[in-house]
């Protein structure tokens, strides 16, 4: 460049003279090529460098396509783990209760097996009694002369006397109601507990349905009973309720959640306090404990994934992070107050028409 | 044989009930609580051989009230009936509470009989060495008194023949 400006200058410097003129056409060509030259030579950059933004906008295109595929895999694979893990919650949820209900059904198992048991001894008794009258009666006959019957009757009544005495007869007789009648008790527990769980855990339920909330409440709390009932006294106020569209069993894992962390709150004895109410087009359910309560800081985090602050193995993390889940996927909304002391409640609110 | 006394402790009466029968047979004198602190009070005025306790019940654990067994009545055994079969559970029942036994609900009527027929002999023959023990020691104590009183008394001295050399 410092070139051709100096040659500029010459030229424009030399003009006034006309005899010059040659040196001034030839500075002219000179000048002429040089741009001509110039502008060739940047042509050909200019598309070098076109060539050279055209592949790497193709490289880039085809960057962006790939991150594209690679963005869905990613959120197809964020979804698969997220479905993981509430069925892993439910799976530990369920491992809970199965401790709990064994618990609920092996009570009852224990005396109506036992009571079962005892029955048999009793028909043993009971049989070898019967046997004794009826050989005493078959002892008797009306040919016999009338010493002769006053005699078998004699023995006959000391050995029967005998043997009720043994077995205890008398007992035998007063006891027997009351055991198959308790025993038909502890079957109804076992079966009514068996129905709780079917209501409960509805397999392969994955369509929303219309249900009545404050069944589902009820269920679940027959559910987590044993985890309750020694520590909390149950109040319940429940509103009348529209129907509402929502995977119902979802919902009661919620509960279940909800009500499980309420109880453990509580240390020794307490009140969890369960309210529904209706309104426009929503319901609201609120659920509320005297326990612990969660500090500040922890409450800012309890529905983070993984979050927990019971002992290592006692608690997932994983509840209320479903719960949260669960409930965002009903359009609903979870809020949680809490006051480190006094107590913790959960308010959840649903849309009646699951949208 | 002396007749034995049994506590069973659950807050199911009908658990309490049926376990009753089961024993109605065995001659042993049966008392029924339906929670840790009620068994507790039983303790108080009668001599109990065997305790039997359920876990999970209102207020008191069975765990706690076994413990207290343990220290409070040190010569009865113990054996805890429950429906929950964690095993930290029953690792607490044996190394804290010292049970005899740890059964499961529902359990088999035999085996129940069986085992507290066992500890019952168990239980026997601790009190037996106890009460032996406690011969022993008061027969020696007679024994140093009269050599105090009497030096050489307790000592018998014999001469080459066997002879008994008496003073």
């Amino acid at each position: 460049m410092k070139n051709i400006s100096r040659s500029l200058r010459k030229s424009k410097g030399n003009n006034a003279q006309s005899n010059h003129r040659d040196d001034f056409d030839r500075e002219y060509e000179l000048t002429a090529g040089l741009h001509e030259q110039i502008v060739e030579e940047s042509y050909a950059r200019l598309k070098e460098k076109a060539a050279r933004l055209e592949a790497s906008e193709q490289k880039y295109r085809q960057m962006a396509a790939s991150l594209e595929i690679e963005l869905q895999k990613k959120v197809q694979e964020i979804k698969e783990t997220q479905s993981q893990l509430i069925h892993q919650e439910k799976m530990a949820s369920i491992g809970h209760l199965a401790a709990g209900v064994a618990h609920e059904i092996n009570n009852p198992m224990g005396f109506v097996s036992s009571n079962l048991n005892t029955l048999k001894e009793y028909e043993k008794d009971i049989r070898s009694l019967v046997e004794h009258y009826r050989s005493f009666l078959s002892g008797l006959n009306e040919t016999m002369a009338a010493e002769e019957v006053r005699k078998a009757i004699t023995g006959g009544l000391e050995r029967i006397i005998k043997l009720e005495e043994e077995i205890d007869i008398d007992f035998i007789l007063e006891d027997l109601p009351n055991l198959i009648e308790e025993s038909l008790e502890g079957a109804g527990r076992i079966n009514k507990i068996v129905i709780d769980l079917k209501d409960f855990a509805h397999p392969g339920e994955d369509e929303q349905k219309f249900a009545d909330i404050n069944k589902n409440l009820d269920s679940t709390l027959n559910i987590v009973w044993n985890e309750l009932k020694y520590k909390a006294k149950i109040t319940k106020d429940y509103g009348e309720l529209p129907l509402v569209k929502c995977y119902s069993q979802q919902l009661n894992q919620v509960f279940m959640n909800i009500l499980v962390n309420a109880a453990q709150a509580i240390d020794e004895k307490g009140e969890i306090k369960i309210t529904t109410i209706s309104e426009d087009e929503h319901i609201k359910i609120t659920i509320s404990d005297t326990g612990s309560g969660i500090s500040e800081t922890n409450l800012s985090k309890i529905f983070d994934p993984f979050f927990t602050t019971k002992e290592v193995g006692k608690g997932t993390g994983l509840g209320l992070n479903v719960a949260y889940n669960i409930i965002n996927k009903h359009n609903g909304t979870i809020e949680v107050k809490s006051r480190l002391g006094s107590g913790t409640t959960f308010s959840i609110r649903l849309p009646v028409n699951g949208h | 044989m002396k007749k034995h006394t049994i506590l069973i402790v659950d807050d199911e009466e009908m658990i309490l009930k049926s376990i009753v029968r089961v024993l109605r047979n065995e001659n042993y004198q049966i008392l029924t609580a339906q929670s840790g602190e009620k068994g507790l009070a039983v303790l108080k005025d009668y001599d109990v051989h065997l305790v039997i306790s359920d876990q999970k019940m209102p207020g008191m654990n069975g765990l706690d009230f076994l413990k207290r067994v343990k220290t409070d009545y040190p010569k009865s055994l113990t054996i805890m009936l429950t429906g929950q079969s964690e095993l930290e559970i029953a690792m607490d029942a044996i190394n804290e509470a010292g049970v005899y036994k740890f059964i499961l609900k529902p359990w088999n009527d035999n085996e129940l009989k069986v085992t507290i027929r066992r500890a019952l002999e168990t239980i026997e023959l601790i009190w037996e060495r106890e009460s032996l023990l406690q011969q022993v020691k008061s027969r020696d104590a007679v024994l140093q008194k009269l050599e105090k009183e009497n030096p050489g008394i307790s000592k018998v001295e014999r001469d080459e023949d066997g002879y008994i050399i008496l003073d």
